[in-house]
């Protein structure tokens, strides 16, 4: 192991233990893991992605491209952390990745030789030749690609949802952040402030300056109380990683570090909270990105960003390196050099590339070391796996120093994601080299150094801020790499783009630099390019002849920063993936054994199998039951709408098609439902409870659309006459009593007599007021019983009890299935599929003639009115039994243009072999022919003969008294 | 405490009035006046919830047989909906984690009404006091959501109707 680069001056003593690639290392609260490995004098930390070259830390955030890192085991694994962005806590367990056998030997870093075969675009260009080449190239390609390996096992973490809202949201505690947070909150706003840091103070954490008197990080800490005491709500290490339209914001908060093992089964301590923000207005201080100079060789650990090595100087306490470098093009990076000497390194030299450098800063630099202007590095020299020296170029002639560390920096770019996601325009300012915020579209705004503003006394006019090394200056740009040197310039570190890359690309033809992202991957990657970014378009901008602005901007889109698919998922995951709505007698159907089947949001009971029995046995026997006996069948989740009023008739007679004025009280009728294009859109049943009164049902998968079509009604058609509907899908349950047997099973239950078909009764069964309805889906006697959903279970017991006694049971949606088709009865989105007339099912004669409901006129349409040519409902029988295939195509024989499709099939109840419904072009006109039922994708040839659609009871005695 | 008693909402009506209807007719009618948009009052014989533009919740058993005149109907609806009285002044993190409503507000004190969406199913939520808030959620949806809030730490308790 190396010698400690502590420098003493850390921000704390107490010492965490943690592990990378197996080696127990020491690190101080507070570190991060990059810090802390740097400390432990590791600088080597990854490869990279497509050359396996050694890197280390670039940067010390979130925007690091560099040195990614696994970190945790089993559940918690997560790849690709950043290692700057990771805070040490006791225990962690870090390994390098994309390596094999080592990080320090590892057999991939090939590639580096074979560079002149793999340049951009290269995977591309396997797409070129005959395709049994890309099957061979694929194995290869698709085994290299990808970073980090995914965990083997199921995520343990748990995750939360959280809305918020605010009048003020400020992102970013840097100074100006906290400013503007603790301005908003001491005058009532509703305030939130969200870091991503683990603590507030932004470039403070950098800086050896005094704010009111206290250290930068002191004060910043005091301007956290501060706010929190004003009633706002301070969020930290929560990232906003998207702004969306209308001032939404969301932001991922982690509560415990990437990979930090969570108590299981804790799950009202989630791992990470996604919040969703709702704000009135928007401050952004977001600060500004470092970036790199570009030179051959940047990449080698021991290359960092000179705020990087800044930091670690000053808020981690460790120096980076004992001989250091600094490169840059502007003032900041000298404060690096005073920092970094104070933690003990000698600064070797600083590079300047501007000829004739001036300033406080630079003036006080020359006192203490070597100042090179016009000075720029050429390459790194390499030692072993990490730097060891620098060649540059002064005034023009080549010179060499020996370093451990180079700390370079080539300008900043404020950090204008969320302003773009907003809809803000961008100014190009050339003196900096950089976009600052121009117009914006939603309520925000942009302050600090983001804005372009770097001088603290600027951004805190109201505190006295004492910085010894005078006011900070704006960044500027540094050079544009002309390949000065021979070798690998990078420009993203992530995705080993070099600026050769880059020019490959325009030579090319990839020009526009979405192309020219997608041609070399720059900007791609956990990163986002957020260092590679600014300085791949000056390169190209510099190649192509034009200005930066107009050589195009990538889209920023969200995240920010990379959000894990739990994040995403939050609480809605495994049973909570999405809604299930439960029956009323979900547990007593339990009790029978259900099978339960979704149907939408519902679960539905399917069948009731016996012991061994398979469910195709078990739905046929309970039908065959139903036909022969009695049967219970749970049909709450049908919709149910009651309409009242004065003019509740009107209200009906507009949506419901069929004729209703003459009904009386006490009595029902089938209807259909239509749309204004006169197709049906639902079918069921309406009822006159009282002269006022009425009770419509409809299919179970109808409730928002006929709720939907009710209100059309309503408040367009009839322009609120005095009548409402109020739905009572759910205040009743519904359980429909079917067969031979039932009404002497519901009138023992009742001591009444039962209500005959379409007829209507208030009862009690078991103590409990019931209504019954005596209606007919099963082709048999049946009723609804509807009751109260709270009091339905004694009820249901009753009947149970009463069909047991005579020989019936429970039967399922199967059975009822079985028993509608052999019926010819449809189902809406099978039979009736949004393409049919109440004609086409068959349905026409039991239409109003006088017409005033809504489709009438739509049916006067040629294309309705005429039925020629139309599909038509008709029914199939299986000439050999075989089972017919849902949604085979009717066709005179296989391989055909198909005339019509089979909706459901079903086997027969009452007798044997295989039935079926079907639309049928002109399907009226073709009872007795035979045709084909054809399903190439179940492989599935079954003849049948064309009938109408009614296999049984053809003359409805069975269901009438 | 985070605790949450469930209860069907066994006497729940449904008070439409019709579009333009005389309120000042129909609460003297029913003898109480109609809490405005986004409000819920006591009155006797239970709680009256206004829950959308011209409709109200009458919970409570007193009101099986009340009717607001010729200016609308009443419908009983409780049968298809549950009662789940939140107890702890944590309740608002609860909703806040389930649904985007602003629960934090200083106007949603106690009687203020919201209907909003929660985990996935339309619920009705009534504010009784600053720890204590009542929502009514869809029967169906009462295992899903009641599992949820078991998952973030609230204690089921079954309880009665308490109006």
């Amino acid at each position: 192991m190396a010698a400690s680069h502590r420098t003493g001056s850390g921000i704390s003593a107490q010492t965490v233990p943690f592990t990378f690639d197996g080696v127990a290392y020491q690190a101080q609260a507070g570190d991060t893991l990059a810090a802390a490995l740097i400390a432990n004098g590791v600088q080597l930390m990854a490869r990279s992605f497509k050359y396996h070259r050694p890197r280390g830390v670039l940067a010390m955030g979130s925007e690091d491209p560099s040195a990614l890192v696994t970190v945790g085991t089993g559940g918690w694994q997560e790849p690709n952390a950043r290692a700057s962005d990771v805070f040490v806590y006791p225990g962690l367990v870090a390994r390098s990745q994309n390596v094999w056998p080592s990080l320090r030997f590892d057999v991939g870093a090939i590639n580096s030789l074979l560079a002149p075969f793999i340049p951009a675009g290269f995977y591309y260009k396997t797409f070129f030749g005959p395709p049994s080449r890309w099957m061979l190239y694929e194995r290869f390609i698709r085994r290299a690609a990808g970073l980090g390996m995914p965990p083997s096992v199921a995520d343990a973490d748990t995750y939360a949802h959280r809305a918020a809202f605010c009048d003020v949201l400020v992102v970013g505690g840097g100074p100006a952040g906290l400013n503007a947070a603790l301005a908003a909150a001491q005058v009532g706003k509703r305030v939130i402030l969200i870091e991503q840091d683990a603590i507030a103070g932004g470039s403070l954490l950098r800086e050896n300056v005094t704010i009111d008197g206290l250290p930068g990080a002191d004060w910043a800490r005091s301007m956290m109380a501060q706010i929190t005491a004003a009633g706002g709500r301070v969020l930290t290490r929560t990232t906003a990683s998207g702004y969306w339209d209308d001032n939404f914001v969301t932001a991922i908060e982690r509560r415990v570090e990437p990979g930090q093992p969570t108590e299981h089964g804790a799950t009202d301590r989630p791992a990470q909270v996604l919040w969703k923000l709702r704000c009135g207005e928007v401050v952004l201080a977001t600060g500004t990105i470092e970036r790199p100079l570009v030179f051959v060789d940047n990449d080698l650990p021991g290359v960092m960003l000179a705020g990087a090595a800044r930091t670690l100087a000053l808020r981690h306490g460790v120096a980076p390196g004992r001989r250091v470098v600094i490169a840059t093009s502007h003032d900041d990076a000298y404060r690096t050099a005073f920092a970094l000497a104070a933690a003990g390194a000698e600064v070797v030299a600083i590079l300047d590339s501007r000829v004739a450098p001036t300033g406080a800063v630079i003036d006080a630099a020359r006192v203490r070391f070597p100042v090179h202007a016009d000075a720029r590095p050429l390459r790194a020299l390499r030692s072993g796996n990490g730097v060891g020296g620098i060649e540059a170029v002064i005034a023009g002639a080549k010179r060499r120093f020996t370093a451990d560390c180079i700390a370079m920096s080539g300008g900043a770019s404020p950090v204008l994601h969320l302003h773009r996601q907003a809809g803000g325009a961008l100014d190009y300012h050339t003196d900096r080299g950089a976009f600052l915020p121009g117009a914006v579209r939603q309520h925000h705004t942009t302050i600090g150094a983001a804005a372009g503003t770097h001088d603290l006394v600027a951004i805190l006019p109201q505190s006295t801020v004492v910085d010894p090394l005078g006011t900070a200056t704006p960044p500027q740009p540094g050079p544009v790499w002309h390949g000065e040197a021979a070798g690998k310039a990078f420009v993203d570190f992530q995705n080993d783009v070099t600026t050769d890359d880059l020019a490959l690309a325009q030579r090319e033809g990839y020009v526009s630099v979405e192309h020219t992202k997608r041609y070399t991957t720059l900007g791609m990657g956990t990163d986002q390019g957020k260092t590679a970014a600014m300085v791949a378009l000056a390169q190209i901008a510099d190649g192509r002849g034009l200005a930066v602005p107009d050589a195009g901007l990538t889209t920023f889109r969200p995240p920010y920063t990379p959000v894990t698919l739990g994040a995403f998922a939050g609480p809605m995951r495994g049973d909570h993936a999405g809604p299930i709505r439960r029956l009323p007698l979900a547990g007593a159907h339990d009790a029978l054994g259900a099978l339960w089947v979704p149907a939408g949001a519902w679960m539905r009971p399917r069948a009731y199998p016996r012991r061994g029995e398979a469910l195709g046995v078990a739905s046929l026997r309970e039908a065959r039951m139903v036909r022969s006996s009695a049967g219970v069948v749970d049909v709450s989740t049908l919709t149910k709408f009651e309409v009242a009023g004065p003019d509740a008739l009107a209200v009906v007679m507009a949506v419901c098609a069929t004729p209703l004025a003459k009904l009386a009280v006490g009595r029902g009728r089938y209807t259909v439902m239509l749309r204004e294009d006169g197709l049906v859109m639902d079918d069921g049943t309406v009822w006159r409870l009282a002269d006022d009164r009425w009770l419509v049902t409809s299919s179970t998968g109808g409730l928002a659309r006929m709720a939907r079509h009710f209100s059309y009604v309503i408040d367009i058609l009839l322009n609120h006459p005095r009548a409402t509907v109020v739905d009572v899908s759910e205040h009743w349950a519904g359980l429909a009593l079917a067969g031979p047997h039932a009404a002497a099973v519901l009138a023992d239950l009742t001591g009444v007599p039962s209500p005959a078909h379409m007829g209507l009764i208030d009862a009690t069964i078991a103590g409990v007021p019931v209504r019954i309805l005596g209606a007919s889906y099963s082709g048999e006697r049946a009723f609804e019983v509807h009751v109260p959903g709270h009091r339905a279970a004694p009820v249901f017991e009753a009947l149970m009890a009463g069909v047991t006694a005579v020989g019936g049971g429970a039967y399922g949606l199967d059975a009822m299935d079985h028993l509608r088709v052999e019926k010819g009865h449809v189902v809406i989105g099978a039979e009736a599929d949004g393409r049919v007339t109440p004609g086409d099912l068959g349905l026409g004669g039991m239409l109003r003639k006088t017409g005033g409901f809504v489709g009438w006129q739509g049916l006067t349409r040629p294309v309705l009115a005429d039925p020629a040519g139309r599909r038509h409902l008709v029914g199939l029988t299986a000439i050999d039994d075989t089972p017919i295939a849902e949604g085979a195509m009717l066709v005179v024989r296989a391989g055909e243009e198909p005339l019509g499709h089979v909706t459901t099939a079903a086997p027969r109840v009452a007798g044997d072999g295989a039935i079926a419904l079907g639309l049928l072009i002109d399907g009226a006109a073709r009872h007795g022919e035979t045709l084909v039922a054809w399903s190439p994708t179940r492989r599935s040839t079954v003849p049948v003969r064309v009938g109408p659609p009614l296999f049984y009871d053809a003359e409805g005695a069975r269901y009438r008294d | 405490m985070t605790e949450m008693v469930v209860a069907p909402a066994d006497t729940l009506f449904a008070l439409d009035l019709w579009h333009g209807a005389d309120h000042a007719a129909a609460s003297a009618a029913l003898g109480f006046a109609l809490p405005d948009a986004g409000q819920g009052v006591a009155v006797a014989g239970g709680t009256v919830l206004r829950v959308g533009p011209r409709r109200w919740w009458l919970n409570g058993a007193g009101f099986a047989d009340l009717t607001p005149g010729d200016q609308g109907v009443v419908t009983p609806v409780g049968g298809g909906w549950t009662r789940v009285t939140l107890n702890g002044a944590g309740w608002r993190d609860l909703i806040m984690q389930s649904g985007l409503i602003d629960a934090e507000s200083a106007q949603f004190g106690s009687g203020s009404v919201a209907v909003t969406p929660l985990h996935h199913a339309r619920c009705a939520v009534f504010v009784r006091a600053n720890d204590i808030c009542e929502v009514f959620v869809p029967n169906s949806y009462s295992g899903h959501i009641l599992s949820h809030w078991d998952h973030l730490g609230w204690t089921r308790v079954t309880g009665a109707n308490p109006s």
